[in-house]
């Protein structure tokens, strides 16, 4: 394989295929993050309940002080997925709100602020962008050190 | 203006007959508010409607106002039938110069005895 196949082929892995799955890191990461200082809290099991799941790794789950959850939400099947949620019961009713009781909006918000007033997909490409760039940067300059 | 879009989705939902007739009434009114919980005078045996501004509403699209509308009823069959309903009727259609997009988020269980079925809808409401 020539130097120069060698750079491209690992610049794409490194450019898109890498990127793709930190891209959804940071997306899923900023929505817990948004979503937990959103959440109603009381005893604080809600809070420790939301979380994120990727096919390989997990984060925000029971990591709040307060009582802790039990149950973790499941995993995606496929690598280019994430899932940002909780396994709480009453969790829902806190969102939606039930006949006497009023909502509060966590989640709906905490998308809202991800997306910032565009499209999903244009919010979800930005970021994507932006860790493309990084990632690329990265990448050139330590090539550059080899060479 | 926020108030023109609100004062059309209750006149929509109020005035239609597909509608209404799956609501029940209360002292010969419609049960359809526009709060985020419902009178507490309803039983929850009875179909409802209530809808509110959603929280996640961008305030400088003052022509664009998006509602979550919960059609609440004992059964789910009720419940659901009411939302279709909503949805067959103002989904993409324009109405004296407001245009409706109604998308579904889906079905909540009771939480106790107390509650009852809701199926939650996103209206967006655009004024042209």
């Amino acid at each position: 394989m020539s130097t120069l196949t060698k750079i491209l082929k690992g610049s794409y892995d490194v450019y898109v295929k890498d990127a793709t799955t930190q891209s959804l890191i940071v997306i899923a990461e900023r929505f817990v993050a948004e979503a937990k200082s959103l959440s109603p809290i009381d005893l604080g099991q809600l809070r420790n309940a939301i979380m994120y799941t990727l096919s390989k790794m997990q984060g925000g789950f029971n990591d709040n002080s307060g009582e802790s959850a039990s149950f973790e939400i499941r995993k995606p099947s496929k690598d280019n997925e994430a899932y940002v949620g909780f396994n709480l019961l009453y969790g829902i009713y806190q969102e939606f709100g039930t006949k006497t009781m009023k909502p509060q909006p966590f989640m709906r918000l905490a998308y809202e602020i991800i997306v910032n007033n565009k499209s999903t997909l244009d919010a979800i490409a930005e970021i994507n962008r932006q860790q493309m760039k990084l990632n690329l940067s990265n990448y050139t300059r330590k090539e550059s050190y080899n060479v | 203006m926020y108030s023109e879009t609100r004062n059309k989705l209750f006149q929509q939902l109020n005035t239609n007959t597909n509608i209404t007739d799956l609501i029940d009434k209360y002292e010969s009114q419609n049960m359809i508010v526009n709060d985020e919980i419902t009178d507490s005078n309803w039983s929850n045996k009875q179909s409802t409607i209530n809808f509110y501004r959603s929280l996640t509403d961008d305030f400088e699209k003052y022509d664009d106002d998006t509602y979550m509308c919960n059609c609440r009823a004992a059964l789910r069959s009720d419940s659901i039938n009411i939302a279709e309903t909503i949805k067959a009727e103002l989904h993409e259609k324009t109405i004296d110069g407001f245009m409706f997009v109604v998308t579904f988020t889906g079905t909540i269980k009771p939480f106790d005895e107390t509650d009852n079925y809701n199926t939650v809808i996103n209206i967006n409401v655009r004024q042209k």
